[in-house]
Parts: C-alpha cells; structure tokens; sequence
C-alpha cells in the first residue's frame, strides 16, 4: 500500500487544480475559488488516498469496504473541527472522480454527493462516496461512454451551506430552443431537490444583456430541508403554502447569478451548468460543470414510423405524461396511436387509410392538427366504397350507443359518482382495475349515462353539426354573417363548467361581505385551509366552500395526469380563482351579460330566415348543437372522477410503499410503471431495485417538460404562417370577435390567476380549471388549441374572442402590452 | 332482390330501433320515458311500413336481417371492448 503524499488538501491548496491529482470537479472548484469566485470552504482527499485504500481495485467489480488508515481517520477528525465552527453545522461529501465533470462526460447524478454529514458519520460518508464508483447507474454511465479516463476518485469535504434558496444556472439553454439565452432553475431549500428532479423549479430564461425574456414562476410544493436532524426522517418537506407560489429570487438576483454564470462561461470558453445557494444574502457557488448530453436512461429514444400529436390531449396541457399515467392509458386505449416521449401520438398511415382523400403529407399532418379541412381534396372513389364498408361494420359495433346518447338525459350523468365511489371503496381494485372498471366496464343494458366517456366520444358529432348548418345557411341565408353563429351555438346555463364559475364567483360574493377575510384573502396571506379553520364551520364561506368541493373538488389544472393533485387536496387554484374574482368590482360583475348578446343573435339569425320550415330546421340544429356542446362538457366533468379516483387508488398505494420503506419520497411513485409498483407492493423488488429507474426518468421527464413536443414524428405539417411584422400574430378563430385589452400571461392558473376585467387572457393551453378566469376577460388568446378545444367551447359561451393556435403566444407577448385582437380574421396585434 | 334490399335496410333500422328501446331505461323521469317510448313507437311503425311495403315472399328476410343486426352489433361492441379491456394489445410507448 503506497503512502499518500498528503491525506488531505485545502481547496486554496494549488495542487487542488491538476485534475489528475484531485478529479474533474475538486479542479473545478479550486480554479472558481482561484478566480475569486465565492466557493464554500473545502478540503480534498486525493485520488492518491483512494488508491492508497483501494489498490488494484476493478472498475467492473465492487471491492469489499475499505478500512480507513489511523492518519486519515484522525485528519478527517481535523477536518470536521476546522469545517464545522459551530455543533449544528454540517458537512457535505461530494466525488470528485477522474474525468468527472468533463467537457465529454459530465457524469452528473452518477457518483455520490452526501448532504448532512456530521463529524461522526464523516468516516462513513467518504467510503461510501468511493464504493459510489461501483453503483450500477456510474457502471452503466461509464460504459456508455467507453471513457479512456484513469479511473479513480478524490472526495470533496465541504461546509454544507444552509441554503434557503438554490438552484442551477445554464449559460445557454440545454434544451436548444432558445440557445442565446441562459437558463436558471431556482426553487426553496437545497439544490439536491433540483437535482434529482424532485421539485419544479421556476425557470428564468436571461437574454444576453442581462434582461429577463420569459419567467415561468411553479408551484414548489416540496424543498429538501436546510437542517436535518433526524437522518431516518424524510429529506423533503412541505413548503409552506404562502411561498410556494411565490418567486424564489428577485430580478436583481437573477441577473446576478446569471452573469457569474456567463462569466465562468466566457473563461471556460465552453457551455456551464452552474449550481449555486443562496444562505441569507449571500451566494456561494457550489459546482461548475460543462453542459454535456444526457445519459442513457435520460435520452429519449429514436421513433419509427409516421405519427402525429393528438391534439385533444395537448389542448390540455403540453406538458408529457408521467410513465405510470402513460402506463396505465396505454392499457386501456385501442391499439391506434402511441406515446412517444410522455405524449400521445396518433398513426399518420392509419389516418390516411380511414380517409376517403388522398391527401397530401402536409394537408394529413393538418387534418389530424384540426388546423385544416380536407374538403378541396379529391374524393378517392376506391376509397370511398371501401369506407362505406368499414362505415357499416362501425355502424353495427357502435350505431346503438351513437343513437342512445342522442337522447342521453343530462342529469343522468350523476349516476357515474356513485359507481366512482363504489370503485373506491373497493379493496379488491387496484388502480389499474378501477382504471378499466370506470372507463371500459360498460353494459349495454345500464343506462347509458353511468358511461359518461361514450356519451362524450358520441357527442363529438355537434362538429359535423356544425359543418351542416353552415353549408344549409350558405344556400338558405346567403346575406346571413356566420360569425355571429358561433354565439348562437353557445350551449347554456346546464353546462357545469358555467355552474363552476358560478360557485366560483358566488364564494367571492361571499367573502367580499366579510371584510377582514376578503382583506386576508386579498393580500395573499392565507391559504384556504387556514381560512376555514378560522372562520368555523358555520360560517357561510366555509359551508359555501365545503358545498363546492363537494362538487367541483375533483378537478384539477392537468387534470388528465394523475400525478396532478385535485382541488379537494390542494385548494391553493380554488384560492387564486376566489382571489381574481374578489379583485374585480361586483359593477365589472355586471358587465359580463352573454345572454343578452345570445338573444340578439338568435333574433338576427331567425331575420335571416324568411320560411317558417327554415326557421325550424335551423333551430333543430342548433337545438342539437347545443346539446352535444353541453354533452360534451358536462361528460368531462363526470369522467375526470375516474381519474380522481384512479389517482387515489395510486396514493393509497405509494403510502403503503413508503411505509414499507420501499419507496422514500411523495410521487415517485408516477415515475414508475404500474407492473413495477404492483412488483414493489408484492415485496419481488425493492427500494434499490428502482432508485435509479425512479431517477433516470424523473430527469427525463424534467427535461421534456422544457422541450414543446413535436407536432409530428416523420411526417411535415405546414409551417405556422410567419408574420413580417413581429408584432402581428397569427391564429385560428375559435370563437369571433373584435377586443381590445391589456395583456396578461397565466402560465398555470394555480399559481397565479391575477386577471382585471378587461385584460386578455395569454395562456399556452386550457382545461376546464381555466374556465372561472374566462368571464371578465376581453378575449383569450392560446397556444394551442382549436374550435373544439376547451378554450374555444367556453370562449363562445362568455361571447369572449378567442383565438387558438397562436405559435409563440406566451413568449411574444408579456404582461402588461397594449393587445388589438380580431379573432373573427385570426389576428392580434401587438400594439404597446 | 327485393330480399335483399328488405335485408339491408332491416338491419340499420334494427339498431336504430334496439336504441330506441335502450333509450327507454336511459331516462330519468316519467316525462323522459314517455318521450322515449314515443320515440321507440315511431321506429317500429318504420319496421311495420317496411314490412308492409315488402312482398309476402321477401317478409322473412326483415327477421333474418334484424337477427343478424342484432348478433352482429353485440358480437362486434363486444370484440370491440374485449380486445381494449383484455390489455393484449396496450399502446405501445416510446421513452
């Protein structure tokens, strides 16, 4: 065994700088600290030490746990005194392997990092971190990338900065979408959180001259705690409810870290990945990196195969789909589509073979986007008579239930939170059965509104409806302006996205009476739950809110994504709501009055008709429009407790899991599949056997939360229309009309929901948790969208201009700008 | 002929008038019903006019393809959900 030249070194030590001496990342640090930059102090164990205590030792096979040398022990002991000035401080051990941190492989998250390491458990930490170059995600990194690095490992003894806020710093944006400009997460607590994926940071994006050019403030509903006393009590811990909403670093802050960032950048001369806390007001950095390419279990895969993104899901929301929600979907959905990379897309050639065109690559990708009709193609007759087969064969499989929920009466639809609560209250059901008893269990001798997902597959029909009486009013009522139709079309008081708004605004009605509690609610210091609990139960707001969770409490922002919680457990989106009604004058209130401008366009429609036997073919239709509008919200309404239910089922299980010590931490269980879960409930695998699964795809799924997904896989759609004028965007009307309004940008109304009457709604998507931010608004605009996505369904019922499919909308524009929107020819103008 | 054109409008005409009869247990209320059976009424006068219309010697072919609407709609709804809920076939995914 060889004699190190010395046990330890101070990070201020010069020799810390040779990577060949110390690692990648111990070299690292030492030239920030020779730079001046303000690094925690530090002291390293040499690669040397670790040869000296692991001689001969194969980088494939895991040696036996070393014996730490008397002269080490006792300079670890010197160490933990120097480092340590006070008992409650604590130390951090970090690898520093040789190679590690590389421009060529970062081998990020691969070796260990200990986070709360005491004088005692110091000696401990150090061995493990070296056996951390044998752990199975560091064997497989490494042999990926078949590096020719010397294998070895320094270790990093450092002073653990309590940080109360942390987070990591890109100089350019990883993701490529936006390459100029630097990139910093930030979130509460530890950076170990950010690292692991576990939390949501807020994301900065910071332009070249130091300006912010798109923040994304998230709900940081975990941190990984400063102090950590208890080493068997969970790392992560609530956020308290107040703060998780609210921006983890200032402006000026941003720009500070921003620009060291681009400093070390710019002396690197390479792309930086920089961690950094903040303890107090002061800012240390923690690590610098190159930003180098994914590893294996991050990268998405290579897809095969023509497939297009299936628009009624990313309507919704963009972002991908954990792997147990995919998992259990794709166990219930027909073989005709797939998801790639969290999102689902549907099969471009089966598409075109169900279509009696040929169409185009282009004009396909368009039609499946619902951003075209194919109406100007060429009937393919072949195809035509083959279809009428496949027609009538569909027709006989599903022509019973198509007819039925014609006639499908809307309250019938109540039956369905009955059968989700017997779902619940069975034991026998797993998640995956509740999933498929709920969605698929259908009797055709049931009434058919205990079956609300085929009542909403059947009333997409109002769609075609529609298209027929344009066509009829094309020959019948030239002269007549179909604009105004869509208001005619709207679907009425029944629909229970308008009894939401109405719960909505009736709980602000109620806390605008009680002075102090509008005050509180007003100046965002409470959270609901402190609310009630200070009201009382028989105050009318708490019994008001008790009624509307009752009701409404199953939705959710995401709501098809079951790691998304409901607004019964996190009431914070129902605040906001209550919140942004509060902030309007009930005189705004009033302004709103869609039925009056409904009734003026079914008078001018009826005008427009000079036969009696038109005036009641027309409003047939329109009589059956509106009711398969109405269908198909109220549907959604009643099918998203099928998901509430599944994600309880799923709850209950990973409280189980962690219980049994199989799982550590709240919602990892959504980064597993569902075999895998049932696999760890039945005791065949355990904690170690998914760490590094949970991690890998935690990561991935971080990753392509940033990414927007891809339209098509190997196929072209048509190029979104660029405007010359950067100031002049481009959409789809969803619903017509001309507004005028000030700007403002809701990335996820469950963080803010700030909205004046009068301003214009910039959203990337809608759900139905959007829906109490539409009254009030002067027109929405959204990312992505169409005539039949939620944003346009609810835009027609307020009257409110809405346009969709507007490429780039929530980063061209920015809160506060002057807009001018025609919806009715697709246009918004910036205008200040 | 004439057999098969009564057999081929018998069969859509099967399952528009099976729905009208579900329909009856869909509804909630006494008025629904009633509607629904009205409705149900309607669709079996369009199954007597047809029999009606068609000749003595062709009338077997309306039983024979009400029947084999009624086993081809149940056989393919239910191939249909079987193959969604038995799981052999699960979307496939791509990481």
């Amino acid at each position: 065994m060889q004699e190190p030249g010395a046990w330890a070194v101070p990070l201020t030590d010069s020799i810390c700088t040779d990577a060949t001496l110390t690692g990648g990342k111990a070299a690292s640090l030492a030239v920030l600290h020779d730079e001046g930059l303000p690094v925690p102090p530090a002291y390293v164990l040499p690669v040397a030490v670790f040869n000296n205590h692991l001689p001969d030792a194969d980088p494939a096979a895991r040696p036996e746990r070393p014996e730490l040398a008397p002269e080490l022990q006792t300079t670890l002991s010197r160490i933990a005194a120097e480092l340590c000035e006070s008992a409650d401080q604590q130390l951090v051990v970090r690898s520093s392997a040789l190679g590690e941190d590389g421009e060529s492989a970062s081998f990020a998250g691969q070796n260990a990092t200990y986070y709360y390491v005491s004088a005692d458990t110091l000696e401990k930490a150090v061995v493990d971190c070296w056996l951390s170059l044998w752990s199975e995600p560091a064997l497989a990194y490494r042999s990926g990338l078949a590096t020719n690095a010397p294998f070895g490992m320094a270790v990093i003894v450092q002073r653990m900065i309590q940080s109360e806020r942390s987070g990591v710093c890109f100089s350019t944006d990883p993701t490529g979408e936006r390459r100029e400009h630097a990139l910093l997460e930030s979130s509460w607590g530890l950076g170990a959180a950010l690292v692991d994926g576990r939390v949501s940071p807020d994301r900065f994006w910071i332009t070249a001259d130091g300006q912010i050019s798109q923040r994304k403030i998230s709900r940081k509903r975990l941190k990984v705690a400063e102090d950590l006393r208890d080493p068997s009590g969970q790392r992560l811990e609530p956020v308290p409810l107040r703060q998780q909403t609210q921006p983890s670093l200032s402006d000026i802050e941003v720009g500070q870290i921003a620009d060291l960032t681009r400093q070390i950048a710019e002396r690197r001369a390479t792309a930086q990945d920089v961690e950094w806390a903040i303890d107090g007001d002061e800012l240390f950095i923690l690590q610098s990196r190159p930003i180098t390419t994914a590893t294996e279990l991050e990268k998405d895969s290579p897809v095969e195969g023509r497939w297009v993104l299936f628009k009624p899901t990313a309507e919704n929301f963009q972002e991908p789909m954990t792997p147990m929600t995919v998992d259990l979907f794709r166990r219930i959905l027909p073989p005709m589509g797939r998801f790639i990379h969290g999102r689902y897309y549907v099969n471009a050639d089966l598409m075109a073979s169900l279509l009696p065109w040929s169409l185009s690559d282009e004009a396909l990708a368009d039609l499946v986007l619902m951003r075209g009709s194919p109406a100007e193609q060429p009937l393919s007759w072949r195809r035509v008579l083959g279809l009428a087969g496949s027609f009538a064969v569909g027709y006989l499989a599903a022509g019973v239930s198509w007819h039925r929920t014609a006639r499908v009466p809307l309250e019938s639809l109540a039956a369905f939170e009955l059968i989700c609560r017997a779902a619940l209250v069975d034991d026998d059901l797993d998640a995956l059965d509740t999933l498929r008893q709920l969605v698929l269990n259908d009797h055709p001798f049931r009434p058919i509104g205990e079956y609300p997902i085929q009542c909403n597959l059947s009333s997409i029909r109002y769609f075609l409806l529609i298209e027929v009486l344009g066509k009829l009013l094309e020959r019948i009522a030239p002269d007549y302006d179909r604009v105004n139709l869509s208001l005619v079309l709207s679907g009425g008081d029944a629909m229970l996205s308008q009894q939401m708004v109405e719960g909505i605004r009736e709980l602000a009605r109620i806390a605008a009476k009680d002075e102090a509690l509008s005050s509180q609610m007003l100046a965002d210091e409470a959270d609901l739950q402190t609310v009630t609990l200070q009201l009382g139960e028989y105050h009318p707001f708490t019994s008001a809110l008790e009624a509307f969770m009752a009701r409404f409490g199953h939705r959710a922002v995401k709501e098809i994504e079951l790691m998304a919680p409901r607004w019964r457990e996190d009431n914070n989106s129902v605040l906001n709501l209550v919140r942004s009604f509060l902030s309007r004058s009930e005189d705004d209130d009033q302004r709103i009055e869609p039925r009056g401008r409904l009734l003026a366009a079914e008078d001018e429609l009826h005008q427009a008709l000079p036969h009696r036997w038109q005036r009641r073919l027309v409003d047939h239709l329109i009589e059956r429009i509106r009711f398969y509008v109405t269908l198909r919200e109220n549907t959604r309404h009643y099918h998203t407790m099928a998901m509430a239910a599944v994600r309880l089922k799923l709850k209950a299980m990973e409280q189980r899991l962690i219980q049994a010590g199989r799982l550590k931490c709240e919602d990892d269980i959504f980064y597993l599949e569902f075999p895998e879960a049932k696999a760890l409930e039945a005791g065949l695998t355990d904690w170690q056997d998914v760490e590094g699964v949970i991690h890998g795809r935690r990561l991935r799924y971080q990753r392509q939360s940033l990414e927007r997904p891809p339209e098509t896989f190997n196929i072209q759609a048509r190029i979104p229309m660029l405007m010359p004028d950067d100031n002049l965007l481009v959409g789809d009307c969803a619903s017509p009309g001309v507004a005028m309004g000030t700007a403002r940008v809701i990335l996820d109304p469950s963080v803010s929901a700030d909205l004046a009457t009068g301003d214009v709604l910039v959203a990337p998507y809608t759900d139905p948790a959007w829906t109490p931010l539409f009254p009030g608004a002067a027109a929405i605009i959204v990312e992505v969208g169409s005539y039949l996505s939620h944003a346009g369904t609810v835009a027609r019922e307020y009257g409110i201009p809405c346009l969709v499919d507007v490429h780039g909308c929530t980063e061209k524009i920015r809160s506060g700008q002057l807009l001018k929107i025609n919806a009715s020819e697709g246009w918004v103008e910036i205008v200040e | 002929m004439i057999s098969a054109l009564v057999f081929i409008i018998a069969m859509p005409l099967t399952v528009y008038t099976l729905a009208g009869c579900l329909q009856v247990i869909d509804q909630v209320d006494a008025s629904g019903r009633f509607n629904a059976l009205l409705s149900l009424s309607f669709r079996l006068l369009l199954f007597a006019l047809l029999a009606l219309a068609t000749p003595p010697g062709s009338r077997l072919w309306i039983l024979f393809g009400a029947l084999t609407s009624l086993f081809l709609s149940f056989t393919l709804s239910f191939a249909a959900r079987y193959v969604v809920r038995s799981g052999r076939w699960p979307t496939e995914r791509i990481e």
